[in-house]
Formats: structure tokens, sequence, C-alpha cells
């Protein structure tokens, strides 16, 4: 049992050593963490607030991306890019923790959008409706409430294409898909907006019908 | 001309000049591309002056920083703590053995988490990725299943994928064990799936299923122990029929392999290339 024991003691007083190294190693992983990841926090909230569309759940999803990229961060390569690592990882929380019990992807009725569009198209040259004075007199909660109102895939590349000012490559490795995708996808998404922005300037009166 | 180009033009995505030239001249000329490019460019402007930037709350940076700041001081004082107890008196024989039963029901407990998840193939549904790939070895060895896209290059078969409508980056791997045999596109439900082949000069036969992790409760199933088994940056092996069955995530997609031979290689070079 004395043998018990002092081995006991000895493990413990070598764990103790053992303690102030791993001490060591995950304050200087703290500071890296600091300098390289935190600086992203409101690139990240700002993106996360816009997925949600709420302040609280912006903050758990931005909190729970920041755990976990530094549970990992010591696997992470230092030196490449921490952003796009830290948007990968909030895109997958986002998915795993919102949509683990959606089976179906968001369903775009691509042919009203179209025959909406379509509609509103000038037959002559005249395009008042497209002056940007006719939109300034939307809110600011309006337009938003608009790009918010855009299913997922769509909304994400205009916040990060339009609000962000990412280039289409920095994006596509933000959200891992190829870059003529992201072309496609904000082409798709301001044209969806577009018909957006048009009924409710109509609804209010603000473009005459002729 | 592809109107996603007035897209990107107004991006300032276009570097080519010559193709930039052409697509101003095309908006000058044709009506319905102006159309397009003021309605494109509308929209970029009414989000970037109407759209809000939020930042990050104070309070939840601060939040994040404690959360993750080294526990220094509190870990010396436990353990100090840890040593005091054993110089007391109290300290007997009763305790020694209460110590030495938690620490053994701990160890039990701590295996239980990382514990292998149990899959019974009988009780897989068709949508199942683990069904799925199995079934796609076996049409392969039957010579039922032949690549679409022959090929030795891991650049010409991700080109392969990416240009023929599989919406999710891929990895292709090369190794110098086996060679690169082609690739194959399937469909579900309207998704382009990516799937490649890679051939041994003992004919072994390796073939890799992937698709983005998104991809996972939508339109494929996964056992959710297997998931959050990978999400812990572990790698999953089971042997069915004689072959390896294989799972691992590379970056984002949930990856599929199964190989008839090689197994250690197989397991090496696929569990090695997990990257969170």
């Amino acid at each position: 049992m004395f043998y018990i024991l002092a081995l006991v003691k000895h493990t413990l007083l070598e764990n103790t050593s053992y303690s102030m190294n791993e001490v060591e190693k995950q304050k200087k992983l703290y500071e890296d963490f600091e300098r390289e990841a935190i600086p992203h926090m409101d690139a990240l909230y700002n993106f996360a607030f816009r997925l949600t569309g709420d302040s609280d759940e912006a903050d758990d999803l931005v909190q729970e991306t920041y755990l976990r990229a530094f549970r990992f961060f010591d696997k992470f390569e230092q030196g490449t890019n921490c952003k796009a690592w830290l948007f990968r990882i909030l895109k997958n929380t986002f998915i795993n923790k919102y949509r683990k019990d959606t089976k179906e992807p968001d369903k775009v009725d691509y042919e009203e959008v179209d025959n909406y569009y379509e509609n509103i198209k000038p037959s002559n040259a005249d395009s008042a409706h497209l002056e940007k004075d006719i939109y300034d007199n939307l809110l600011d909660d309006e337009v938003s409430e608009a790009v918010n109102s855009l299913p997922e895939d769509f909304r994400t590349v205009i916040i990060l294409c339009d609000l962000e000012g990412y280039t289409y490559e920095e994006i596509a490795d933000f959200i891992d898909i190829p870059v003529g995708t992201v072309r496609s996808r904000l082409h798709r998404a301001r044209k969806m907006l577009f018909t957006k922005l048009h009924k409710y300037a109509s609804d209010k009166g603000y473009i005459v019908k002729e | 001309m592809n109107n996603e180009l007035i897209t990107a033009y107004i991006d300032n995505e276009i570097s080519d000049q010559n193709l930039l030239i052409q697509i101003k001249d095309q908006i000058e000329s044709d009506p319905s591309l102006k159309y397009e490019y003021q309605v494109q460019s509308l929209c970029k402007k009414i989000v970037t002056s109407k759209v809000k930037k939020i930042p990050a709350p104070e309070s939840l940076r601060n939040r994040i920083l404690s959360e993750i700041k080294p526990k220094e001081n509190i870990q010396k004082k436990k353990n100090n703590l840890i040593l005091d107890f054993f110089y007391r008196p109290s300290f007997s024989f009763a305790t020694a053995m209460i110590i030495v039963i938690a620490i053994v029901l701990i160890t039990i407990n701590r295996s239980n988490v990382n514990r292998v998840p149990e899959i019974d193939i009988t009780k897989l549904n068709p949508e199942n990725m683990f069904f799925q790939a199995v079934n796609n070895y076996s049409s392969i060895l039957k010579g039922q299943l032949t690549p679409q896209f022959l090929s030795n290059n891991s650049k010409e078969i991700c080109n392969y994928f990416s240009t023929n409508g599989v919406n999710y980056s891929t990895i292709v791997p090369e190794f110098k064990e086996w060679k690169l045999l082609g690739a194959v596109i399937s469909e579900d439900k309207g998704t382009k799936l990516a799937h490649h082949v890679y051939v041994g000069d003992k004919n072994q036969i390796i073939y890799v299923f992937q698709v983005d992790e998104t991809y996972i409760n939508k339109l494929l199933e996964l056992d959710s122990q297997l998931i959050n088994y990978l999400d812990d940056g572990n790698c999953y092996s089971k042997m069915y029929n004689g072959n390896l069955v294989l799972f691992s995530k590379m970056k984002n997609n949930i990856v599929a392999v199964i190989a008839n031979n090689d197994f250690d290689d197989v397991k090496n070079n696929f569990c090695n290339l997990s990257l969170f």
C-alpha cells in the first residue's frame, strides 16, 4: 500500500511539471489565437447575424465557432488563410446546429422569380424603375429584410460580396464552392433581390404602375 | 454572351482586358444586356448603402477570450491542494481505494466517448451513404459501373467534377501505391455527386465516394454517431465482405473509401489526409 501511495505521489509530482509545460503550451496557443483569429470577429459576427437573423443566435454561433476553432487551432497551419478557415467553421457549425433536422434544402421558385423579372423588364428604353432614388425611399430595415428573406446560399454570397467586399476567390474559399458557382449564385441572388425590392417599392407607391 | 459575365464585370472580377472591352461594348449596344447591367449594379449599390455592418458586441469578445484563456493559477493551486491532501492524516487505505475505483470508472467512461460506432449494414436504407458506397463498389467489381472520365491526373479529375455539375470542392489525392483510373458523376434528386477510382499493380481497386458534409441529412443519410466520430477527427474502418470500408473527413467532405487489398496502406493514406 505504501508503495502504491509513493507511486501516486511520484506520479502527481511528475504531472505537476507536465502540467506546467502544458500551461506554457496553452499560453502560447492562446496568444497566437488572439493575434490570428480574434481580429476577424466583426466580419464573422456580421455574417452570423445575417445567417441567423437574430443577435442572440449570432452570439451563440460566433462563440461556438471560436471555441471549436480554438480546440483545433494546434492543427491549423499557421500562415494559411485563418479568416477563410474561421468562415468555414462558422458555416459548418451553422449547418450542424440549425439545419440538422431539416432534410430539404431551401427551395426557390425560380420560375416565379423569372416571370416577375421578365414582366417588369421595360419594353422600350424607359427604365425609370431602375433609378436608385426610388429605392432610396425604402427603409434600411426593409432592404435588410429583403436580403434576409433570400434563400441561405444566395444570401450568403450577397453578404460576403456586396456587404463585406470579398472577391469571388475569397468567397469560394470561405464557403468551399467553385468560383464559377459564386458568380452564378450572385447573378441569381441579385435578380431575386431586385424582384423583392421592386415589389416593396411598388406596394409603397414609389413606382407608378403603367 | 453569358449574362453572368455582367455580374463579374460589375464586381471587377474580369481580368482579361479584351473581354472587359467586349462586355462593355455589348452592354452599350444591347438594351437587354444594358437592363441586366442596370439591375445587377443597382442591387449592389442598394445593399452597400442600405444594409449596415453589425460589429461583434464587446461582451461577446470578452466572453470568448475568457473561455479560452489558459487557467494557469487555478491549475497550480489545484495541484498543490491534491499534494497537500496526501500529507494529511485522514488519508487512509479506504481513501486510496476510492481514488483507484474512481480512476477506473473515469477511464471506462472516457473510452466510451470515443467508442467506434457499430454499424449494421443490413439495417441501412438505400439513401444511406455507407449502403450506397458498398453497392457502388460491388457494381465496379462486377463491371456494371465504369468510369465516365478516364484520367490518372488528379487536377483533371477535379476539373471534370467542377465543370460537370458537382457543386462542391473535391479532393483527389495521388498516391505512389496506386494510379488514378478515372471518375464517375452520379445524380441523386438532381444533385451531382463525385466518385473516383484508383487501381494498383496487383488488381487492387480503391474506390472513393465524397460528398459535401452539408448533403448529409439533406440528400444522403449517415449514422449520427459515425458523423460525430468523424467530427472528432477520427477515421472509421470496418471489414465488410472481405473489403475494407473506411470513412474519413477531408476538409468539408465526408469521404467513403472501399478497397479490396492493401488495407494498411489505405488506412494510412486516407486517415492521414483528414483535415479539419
